[in-house]
């Protein structure tokens, strides 16, 4: 079989539509929501760790002296389980951990922030307190 | 042609098929109704976690100037800060302030003498000796205490435009109650200034929220559960272009001996207020008045709070009293939308 012009001009077509399709559906995919933990504040602020929300685990943070929080992500939420903080708000006041795009964990003696980006929108814009 | 066979006819269609549905498989569920995108930046200041949240990018141009006026208030206003304003006025280094400390001194000593001196913006004394957010918070000596509630005293305070003078050496302002809702009055400024139409600004759990949302709908703001976690709430205000406040025993406090202190202080006794309140929180327009009523029907109480609050128009308030019981100030339900829990 003879392969004519017209052919490989079908071809290349049919090619950059497939090709281009794959391509634009890759490029806008919705990312899964990802836990970011950063540090500090201002000029010094640093993001330390960025992980999935949807794989298990633990991780031991390093703030500034000799802070420590345990950051633990369980069954799609995030939370700090354990610190070394004067008045571990961190721990008590985000007991049920977040999992909202947008949510976050202050601990603010250690200047530290965890929070969801992507992911469920929530249903609350902000909390007074 | 070569697709006459169909052989090839049907693998091209089949590599069409799998590159249209090979995205599909990658996906998860997306949200109905579009997600609302936006721009937010965090970080500390004030002593405490600050985020403002804007809707487009154009807007989050913005949101460095926000912080900057945020340092630079903080270095007018701040009590502890060395070369403050408020901290040389204190050492009686200086009589003048600028229009911006002037204004906040003013809404500070209007607010005392509308509570009658329950609320005291000349605190500084009592203020500097409970210290809250140390390592390992404890109650200072009662001697101390009595000692510098007798100078916590605003009617010794005489501000006249921009000049204060003491009627002694010792007492002090502290504007700590009133200053970050003052701070967030300037940057909604800012950001209407710069054109921005819909924002969220939190400056230490002090909500202004600046519009609606992009698309007109209101904000969706949950009341912190006094003692709760942050997700649970008392209830979920819906609206728009409006700053909500709370005071309440349940942040700012520790344990000693087991007994509770939290940090709005009763600046006749000098001890922290024990008047069967949990938290109050101020709906209104002016992220200030907010700030210092939230204070000021806090350290009233239920009946003359409320009867402040009601006295006000335009405020709306939401009492938690100890047995969680939700009291709300005249016209709440008519004005504000609002969802118990």
């Amino acid at each position: 079989m003879k392969i004519k012009k017209a052919d490989t001009i079908l071809i290349l077509i049919v090619a950059v539509i497939a090709f281009g399709l794959a391509g634009y559906r890759y490029a806008t995919r919705e990312e899964g929501a990802s836990v970011v933990v950063r540090v500090g504040s201002g000029e010094e602020a640093q993001i330390v760790a960025e992980l999935p929300l949807s794989e298990d685990a633990r991780q031991e943070i390093q703030t500034e002296g000799d802070g420590v929080n345990l950051l633990v992500i369980r069954d799609g939420r995030a939370y700090i389980t354990e610190a070394n903080c004067p008045d571990k708000i961190c721990v008590k006041s985000y007991a049920d951990g977040i999992c909202y795009d947008g949510e976050t964990i202050v601990c603010l003696p250690h200047k530290l922030v965890v929070s969801i980006q992507g992911g469920e929108e929530a249903e609350i814009d902000d909390v007074v307190h | 042609m070569i697709f006459r066979k169909p052989s090839v006819f049907f693998v091209g269609m089949l590599v069409l098929a799998v590159s249209l549905l090979g995205g599909c498989c990658q996906e998860p569920a997306a949200p109905s109704g579009g997600r609302q995108e936006y721009y937010e930046r965090q970080d500390f200041a004030l002593s405490t976690e600050i985020s403002i949240r804007v809707y487009t990018e154009e807007d989050a141009a913005c949101l460095d100037g926000c912080f900057s006026l945020i340092r630079e208030y903080e270095q007018k206003l701040s009590r502890t800060l060395k070369d403050s304003e408020i901290a040389r006025l204190n050492r009686r280094e200086t009589k003048e302030i600028s229009e911006d400390t002037a204004e906040l001194l003013a809404a500070g000593l209007r607010y005392s003498e509308l509570s009658g001196g329950a609320y005291d913006i000349a605190i500084a004394t009592l203020t500097s000796l409970w210290d809250f957010l140390a390592v390992e918070p404890s109650v200072p000596d009662a001697d101390e205490i009595k000692e510098a509630a007798a100078w916590a005293d605003y009617t010794a305070v005489h501000l006249d435009g921009t000049t204060v003078t003491f009627d002694n050496d010792i007492t002090g302002i502290d504007l700590g109650s009133i200053a970050k809702g003052y701070i967030a009055d300037r940057v909604r400024d800012y950001l209407k200034e710069n054109g921005v139409e819909s924002a969220v600004i939190s400056l230490g759990g002090n909500v202004l929220l600046l519009g609606s949302k992009p698309d007109g709908s209101d904000f969706n703001i949950g009341i912190q559960e006094p003692f709760g976690s942050r997700s649970d709430y008392s209830g979920v205000v819906s609206l728009s272009d409006l700053s909500l406040v709370t005071s309440g025993v349940y942040e700012r406090c520790f344990e000693e001996d087991g007994r509770r202190y939290h940090h709005i202080l009763n600046p006749n006794t000098g001890y922290p207020y024990e008047n069967g309140l949990l938290s109050v929180t101020i709906i209104g327009p002016s992220s200030m008045d907010c700030d210092g009523l939230s204070t000021a029907c806090f350290s009233l109480g239920l009946e003359k709070g409320m009867e402040l609050i009601d006295s006000i128009p335009d405020y709306y308030a939401i009492f938690i009293t100890e047995d969680y019981e939700q009291h709300f100030s005249e016209g709440f339900s008519e004005r504000v939308s609002y969802q118990e829990r």
